[in-house]
């Protein structure tokens, strides 16, 4: 694989990662999400109702929370994670953890992490670990990494471990990779630790750039309480440390304004779980990520903006689970009888076949097509937003998409 | 078979083929959103989807009809909502055939405080606690309202494990309902009404339930009251009693019937139609159907099994997935219901192409011993009943 980064943009890379995948001839464009799925499939969605959906990352997340449980399977099946999954020409990116499951801290050691499953806690020492990777034979993944550090107070020495273990597993993976003629050919990211403290970060990040790793991982921006400014920093500090030629993936960011955030501060890759979750709680992702503006459909948009938000569209904090300003709520009322799409200028396969009628009646109803929908629906959006953004690096315009996308203002919820 | 006001016939019905050997006849079904090539599975869509499957799945896997549910949509979203959507199909966006039941059904399977008088059904809504009281009329004017292509009278429905007078008074009242319900169907040239003929397990009420109900000039005809636990015995006997009294020109829709063995044998006994949700819900449980039985792939043993569900199958499922993927994958993603509920739905379908073609080119009796074998080798030999039932129309099984 190779990086070619085209352009630098106020701190935005924007570029390719080429000769991905068993004939090295896919693309994935930066900056770009990979393919959120559970278990290795994209939620809720069967590989005909996924192909609906244009375009799509031409990279694929699986995570050992998922994964971990069926070693023993993949092991008799030889073949890898991509063929068991009946997606055998996809690129495989393997992650420790899921984004969109927290998981309970204090079960790191210092030879041991652990993930959970669906059966609860999988123990693994780099050895197991690497023994997995073998068994899912990956395109990338990452090295084995001590992340637990989000909970409430995490102390400077807990957090100064953290960064330890983590660079002594990489060490532990890299030699053990070297021992293991299976996985050559597999591509080891880094893992960035440190949580909120500066010195750790760069600590951090300069002892992993000194590592033959083929890219870099940043963990422990998932916590909701880090402001953006701190975040922001932290990122940009980091990059500082990092070789230009090698793609930055930051977990746990999902949100399009944290990915401008993380975009500026020079972060390529980005996971796809915020379009799952949006699904999950019932509401289609409806942000605008246009730049251009054409004047006919800025008022329809602001007049269906209007309409959308009038009757109180919740601007909350964007707490776990909670609904962002970014999407709209499918199960409130004033959808039953709403019989245009999610988005009239959506071109996914739910917005050209279906109402938000249609899609409030299924949430009623508890109809399983909904999620089913409304992920086609969520991916297709997201996916679309990272194309934008691209484009919008590439014509100079990001701060016309800055505006619109953070002008989709949310109202004072005192007023609702 | 055009209808003898002069009114355009919402639903045409030829004869493609007949078995000489048994009852089993192919037809071509012409409704207004398409023709239906029957013997036919219909897969139920209970409230305006068939539960994880789009349309355009449904569409690919050869579907021509499948059912709506009237108790469940009219309660949610209502009729006056699906008037505004265009109908069932303008709310779901399908674009062929769909065939409502009354609701009757529900009444009484799903309802424990529901009272049956001559006026209708009364019951208490399970969503708001509202009293509700579903006449014939207004069963029908759901129905209108949801446009199906054909719809079922309301029917007064007694458990087949029921016997004494409450039958004979049930299958009196049903023929009273069906006037009403002719009566009130708005849309005759667009939606079909079938009459449902009952009588439980009483040759005697079957027979003049027939005799009555023929005399109404109704595009189709089913058979009701026997997908319940009644014993295979008598289930096959009013099956076929009822077919040998039904007009050959009109089709023959036997209600909630689905397992395959079921399938096969009352299609031998003169059925056209069927519908259950057996074969969808058994899918979201885990369980996929194949010829000679089915699968638990929920169950261990199917962890490191890497062959597709079925390897002679073409359903989207099988091409790609094999059996320890679904099962790896059931404990976190809903799409391992949807795969095998796809494939459920292609099996049954399947099935029905393979039963038809068979009528179609003269082979049907051969088709049944070759399916009974396959589904029944190793199981200890034949179930008594249809061995019974296929002797009846002159199949023998070894």
């Amino acid at each position: 694989m190779k990086l070619d980064i085209s352009k630098v943009v106020n701190g935005c890379r924007l570029g390719s990662i080429r000769h991905l995948g068993k004939n090295a001839d896919q693309v994935l464009d930066v900056p770009g999400c990979i393919l959120y799925t559970r278990s290795g499939a994209a939620p809720h969605l069967t590989q005909e109702t996924l192909e609906t959906i244009e375009k799509m990352p031409a990279v694929t997340q699986v995570t050992l929370s998922t994964l971990a449980e069926h070693q023993e399977v993949l092991e008799d099946y030889k073949a890898g994670a991509a063929s068991f999954l009946g997606v055998p020409n996809s690129v495989l990116y393997c992650s420790l953890h899921d984004p969109a499951s927290p998981f309970p801290t204090g079960f790191m050691t210092n030879k041991t992490v652990s993930v959970w499953g669906s059966g609860g806690r999988i123990e693994m020492t780099p050895s197991k670990f690497m023994a997995l990777q073998e068994a899912v034979k990956p395109d990338w993944f990452q090295s084995m990494a001590d992340g637990d550090t989000s909970g409430q107070h995490t102390s400077w020495k807990r957090v100064r471990k953290s960064v330890d273990r983590t660079i002594v597993f990489l060490d532990e993976c890299l030699k053990l990779q070297k021992e293991s003629p299976n996985l050559k050919n597999a591509q080891v990211f880094g893992v960035v630790e440190g949580a909120d403290d500066l010195e750790e970060r760069v600590r951090s990040a300069q002892e992993t750039a000194k590592r033959p790793v083929a890219g870099f991982v940043l963990d422990g921006f998932q916590k909701h309480t880090m402001s953006k400014e701190l975040r922001s920093k932290l990122i940009s500090a980091v990059m500082a440390e990092l070789p230009d030629d090698k793609p930055r993936l930051v977990q746990g960011i999902g949100r399009p304004d944290d990915v401008l955030d993380c975009v500026e501060a020079g972060v390529d890759l980005f996971e796809s779980f915020f379009p799952y979750q949006v699904t999950e709680r019932g509401c289609a992702l409806s942000f605008n990520y246009s730049y251009q503006i054409d004047p006919e459909t800025e008022v329809l948009r602001k007049n269906n903006a209007v309409n959308d938000e009038v009757t109180g569209e919740r601007c909350t904090e964007d707490l776990e689970g909670q609904m962002t300003s970014f999407e709209m709520d499918l199960k409130d009322k004033r959808y039953c009888d709403d019989f245009t799409p999610l988005l009239h200028d959506c071109s996914c396969y739910c917005c050209r076949n279906h109402t938000r009628a249609y899609i409030h009646h299924l949430l009623i109803t508890n109809e399983l097509l909904s999620g089913v929908l409304l992920m086609i629906h969520n991916f297709h959006h997201y996916f679309g937003f990272f194309r934008s953004l691209r484009q919008a690096l590439q014509d100079g315009h990001l701060d016309k998409l800055k505006q619109h996308l953070v002008g989709h203002r949310c109202l004072d919820p005192q007023k609702t | 078979m055009g209808s003898h006001t002069g009114r355009t016939s919402a639903l045409v019905l030829r004869v493609v083929a007949e078995c000489p050997v048994s009852k089993a006849r192919a037809c071509e079904l012409s409704l207004p959103h398409g023709p239906v090539h029957t013997p036919v599975f219909m897969p139920v869509g209970t409230q305006g989807t068939l539960k994880g499957i789009t349309v355009d799945q449904l569409e690919a896997l050869g579907c021509e009809i499948c059912l709506g549910n009237t108790y469940h949509l009219g309660m949610r979203p209502g009729p006056e909502l699906i008037k505004k959507a265009n109908g069932l199909h303008g709310f779901m966006n399908w674009k062929r055939n769909l065939l409502t039941d009354s609701g009757g059904f529900q009444m009484v399977s799903l309802i424990e405080l529901s009272e049956v008088t001559e006026e209708g059904v009364k019951f208490r809504s399970p969503y708001d606690g509202k009293e509700i009281l579903l006449t014939p009329e207004e069963s029908i004017n759901i129905q209108n309202a949801l446009g199906s292509d054909i719809m079922m009278q309301l029917d007064d429905v007694v458990s087949s494990t029921v016997s004494g007078p409450r039958v004979e008074e049930a299958m009196h009242r049903s023929i009273r309902w069906l006037d009403r319900c002719i009566k009130a169907n708005k849309n005759p040239e667009r939606q079909n009404l079938f009459a449902i003929i009952q009588g439980g397990l009483n040759p005697e009420l079957r027979k003049k339930c027939l005799e009555e109900m023929t005399k109404r000039d109704v595009p189709g005809f089913a058979i009701g009251g026997l997908s319940g636990g009644e014993e295979k015995d008598h289930f096959w006997k009013m099956v076929t009693l009822s077919t040998d009294d039904l007009p050959r020109d009109k089709p023959r829709y036997l209600m909630g019937v689905g397992y395959a063995t079921d399938l096969v044998v009352c299609v031998a006994l003169g059925c056209d139609m069927f519908d259950c949700v057996f074969p969808t819900r058994t899918a979201r449980f885990g369980t996929a159907l194949v010829p000679w039985g089915s699968l638990q792939l929920r169950h261990k043993q199917f962890a490191k099994d890497f062959q597709p569900i079925d390897p002679d199958c073409e359903c989207a499922t099988c091409k790609r997935y094999s059996r320890a993927f679904i099962h790896a994958l059931f404990k976190t993603n809903t799409a391992a219901m949807h795969h095998i509920t796809i494939h459920n739905i292609a099996y049954q379908l399947t099935l029905m192409r393979s039963v038809r073609q068979s009528i179609v080119e003269k082979r049907f009796p051969d088709f049944v011993r070759s399916f009974m074998s396959r589904m029944y080798s190793g199981k200890g030999g034949y179930p008594e009943w249809a061995v019974e039932a296929l002797a009846s129309v002159n199949i023998a099984l070894e």
